[in-house]
């Protein structure tokens, strides 16, 4: 027998690969939703835009593309979806990392739009001022004075323009908007010191799972309000929007459950590699 | 050497510049004003300071910053301070007002790094069309692709016609899906990964797999249906949350701590040239 189980620490790599595509492609064919245990971190950041004030703007830092699509569209379309439904105006920007943040960012609001909130307009209820380079010197700039590094939106209106971008005339720099909400694969830490170092602005952060782990001492500290990680957080945020698990139909609910899927693939494979390689060493004796 | 001088003065002037932008006030601090707007002349400001009155003379150099509700200083011309307003007045220290214009300047820079990258490229792939290096179509590619980035780029945000479709078909039917699909790769080499190389040999190795499971079990629905029966403290998810929270955090803040102090002492070399490696002993 031990011989038998020894094998178990040499699968051959493709049924791996071939459970954890199952996994992945199963619950796309069938149609399966999961309730979800909702973080501190997420709920910190959905009940810190409950309390958004009415005259306040918030900053959205869409720089993300393709590659990180899975965990981050989720995370963006929670939040707009949220901020449509309060009817509290956002700023889109995409600093730095990736030229095509700005146009996925569209792409998730088109979808908001279309799908659920078709009286929402641009330039009133939010703007896309596209993407911008410079880093932390940019991030200082938009705190400073937001027209310094941004002339024009990314549809080519000036920001002074009031009759395309009305929302634009009542936000001049980092004291008008309420919160800063960054996401991407790994977020910029430079929001942090230049941003809610300066100016107190509540910063918060969406990003891929595996960045999480370097960012949670900012939770403790009371720096970042709070942050959605991964699939997970746009799943809980989702959660929170619509206690219903019906009405649930974000891409974080959609996707937590390939990843719970893949999760368990993942496990199961180490403790079968684990009782072969324990195998091994009981027949050696 | 000339070259390697005049980089080593304009890396030390730039880094010395934000420090001391950094550390000096924006104002003559024995010469600055604080106090309630009384009045505003194009000729003169009068604050309230301490319940007398001051007036100050607008001169090229004044810099006057607003008040904010929150207490922040917001930078205006003189003449836009209202009658009330919370002002802070005084000659300027001259640093602060070329941020803008250096910051501006380090922000071009960067963004040249990018052309820089392209010549580069262009260089090395227009030598290997023009000698007939093996496999010198590819190079031939590579011109065909920037060329249909840069056409289908100017789509962007073009409500119809052909460079729309361009736009759609390089931006959202090519680079989505290929570096979706790139990114998935992962998964599958994660799996694999953590099947051949996750072995419990040692207590230390144990610990982590357990502490692996439960923040991989915590972060999925699962977690919480396998523990839901239990007290709270011995659910999955609360578990995980304690796992990053509290042992991560302490973990992560030792190794960054660790990595700042070095970070400082490698950008101080950086500042003042002392850096010696194999880019930096060559003569540029």
């Amino acid at each position: 027998m031990w011989e038998w189980l020894s094998k178990l620490q040499a699968i051959d790599r493709r049924w791996i690969y071939l459970s954890i595509w199952v996994a992945c492609a199963l619950p796309f064919v069938v149609n399966i939703k999961l309730p979800v245990y909702v973080s501190p971190e997420t709920r910190r950041l959905y009940e810190f835009i409950e309390k958004c004030p009415p005259d306040k703007v918030v900053l959205v830092d869409s720089a993300w593309d393709a590659g990180s699509q899975g965990e981050n569209w989720g995370q963006v379309e929670v939040v707009f979806e949220h901020l449509f439904r309060r009817r509290i105006p956002f700023i889109v920007t995409s600093v730095e990392i990736t030229p095509l943040g700005a146009q996925f960012a569209d792409k998730v609001i088109e979808k908001l739009v279309r799908e659920k909130f078709p009286d929402r307009k641009y330039g009133v209820d939010w703007v896309n001022l596209g993407y911008t380079k410079g880093g932390w010197q940019a991030i200082q700039q938009i705190a400073r004075d937001i027209r310094q590094q941004y002339k024009k939106d990314s549809r080519g209106y000036s920001l002074d323009d009031a009759e395309n971008l009305p929302l634009m005339q009542r936000v001049r720099n980092i004291e008008d908007i309420y919160l800063v909400y960054s996401v991407t694969y790994s977020p910029m830490e430079d929001w942090i010191p230049f941003v809610h170092g300066v100016y107190g602005t509540p910063i918060a952060f969406g990003c891929a799972g595996i960045q999480s782990t370097t960012y949670y001492r900012y939770l403790l500290s009371g720096q970042l309000v709070g942050m959605l990680v991964g699939v997970r957080g746009a799943a809980e945020y989702d959660a929170l929007l619509h206690p219903d698990i019906r009405e649930r139909n974000s891409m974080g609910t959609r996707l937590i459950v390939p990843q719970a899927f893949g999760h368990l693939v993942i496990i199961v494979a180490v403790i079968l590699g684990n009782i072969g390689y324990f195998a091994a060493r009981r027949r050696r004796g | 050497m000339t070259k390697r001088r005049l980089i080593a003065l304009v890396t030390f002037l730039a880094g010395l510049y934000y420090f001391l932008e950094f550390v000096v006030p924006p104002t003559v601090p024995w010469r600055t004003l604080r106090g309630e707007v009384v009045s505003v002349s194009p000729t003169a400001i009068v604050l309230r300071v301490d319940g007398q009155e001051r007036q100050i003379a607008i001169e090229p150099n004044l810099i006057a910053y607003r008040e904010r509700p929150t207490g922040a200083p917001e930078r205006v011309e003189p003449a836009q301070l209202r009658v009330g307003d919370r002002a802070q007045v005084g000659p300027s220290t001259y640093l602060s007002d070329w941020i803008t214009s250096v910051n501006n300047f380090f922000i071009v820079l960067g963004a040249m790094a990018w052309g820089m990258g392209l010549i580069s490229l262009v260089m090395v792939h227009s030598g290997n069309i023009r000698r007939r290096r093996p496999e010198w179509y590819g190079s031939v590619l590579f011109f065909v692709a920037v060329a249909g980035g840069m056409v289908a780029g100017l789509g962007y945000g073009v409500e119809s016609g052909w460079l729309k479709e361009a736009n759609d078909v390089v931006f959202n039917y090519l680079l989505r899906p290929m570096s979706s699909t790139v990114f998935s790769l992962l998964a599958f080499h994660m799996a694999t990964a953590s099947y051949r190389a996750f072995r419990v040999r040692s207590g230390e190795a144990a610990l982590m797999m357990a502490s692996a499971f439960i923040v991989m079990l915590g972060q999925i629905p699962i977690g919480l249906w396998l523990t839901h029966g239990l007290p709270s403290f011995l659910q999955l998810p609360v578990m995980a949350q304690w796992i990053l929270y509290i042992a991560n955090s302490a973990a992560v803040r030792g190794m960054w701590f660790g990595m700042m102090v070095g970070a400082i002492a490698v950008g101080l070399r950086f500042w003042l040239s002392l850096e010696r490696g194999a880019f930096f002993d060559r003569e540029l």
